[in-house]
């Protein structure tokens, strides 16, 4: 009676698991027209006196970018 | 005997946040995306742009026998009634003017169109003559809903001291 052979393949390399694909994040910001903030022109860089409500930074005025905080964060 | 000019669908106005100079603002300024496009916004009834006269300065010397005023100091009014929109991305001056104190320019073009263009589809040109206006924006007034009609408010501005009424549009 013949003996099974006992046959060990080499360890053939597996294909690398799926990368997992978080689903993007759409969150998108939500503009409040009671918020002011200040703003700069992208442009010349001059920072505008007074604060603009925060809806013009939904793409209306895409010269404008929203001036960063001067405040140290916690 | 010449052809006087028609009010209809003759005036262009905008609102730009800022202007480098406002007796010559520039093509680039006054186009393109960041210009809240104000024409069809903006009532006819109500609509408010420009000066409202001058202050009298009478100030006779002792020798004098009669009053004789001089023009003084100018005063100006802006104001419109504004359209309410269903669609949020059409309320743009609803959510552009929220508060008081915002700070920008008005600017209108008067004619300067052929014959059966409509002012508001007619881009600033080179050479265009506009009035300039810098405002300060007064809190938005909610008009009363009695009789039919549109959802509308109010804005009165505060005119600044940087105003032309024959500025020229600059090519850049």
């Amino acid at each position: 009676m013949a003996t099974r052979t006992q046959v060990t393949e080499p360890a053939t390399p597996s294909e690398a698991p799926d990368a997992v694909t978080e689903p993007a994040i759409t969150e998108t910001r939500k503009f409040d027209p009671r918020k002011l903030v200040y703003v700069y022109e992208k442009d010349s860089g001059n920072k505008l006196d007074r604060p603009v409500p925060e809806t013009w930074l939904d793409g209306r005025f895409p010269q404008l970018s929203e001036t960063p905080s001067s405040k140290a964060g916690k | 005997m010449g052809q006087k000019m028609l009010t209809d669908a003759n005036r262009r106005l905008i609102f730009v946040p800022t202007l480098a100079d406002y007796h010559e603002p520039t093509l680039a300024e006054l186009t393109g995306v960041g210009v809240l496009e104000l024409s069809c916004n903006v009532t006819a009834a109500n609509y408010a742009l420009g000066s409202t006269g001058d202050d009298a300065i009478n100030d006779p010397a002792a020798c004098a026998s009669s009053n004789s005023t001089v023009p003084g100091r100018t005063n100006y009014e802006a104001a419109f009634d504004m359209f309410r929109w269903k669609d949020t991305a059409d309320d743009k001056a609803w959510t552009t003017f929220t508060a008081k104190g915002i700070e920008g320019y008005l600017v209108e073009r008067i004619g300067q169109i052929a014959d059966g263009e409509k002012a508001h589809e007619v881009a600033f040109a080179a050479a265009d003559e506009v009035r300039v206006f810098h405002v300060l924006t007064g809190t938005p007034q909610v008009l009363s809903p009695s009789g039919a009609g549109y959802e509308k408010f109010k804005v009165n501005f505060s005119v600044q001291d940087n105003v032309d009424e024959r500025a020229v549009v600059a090519a850049a």
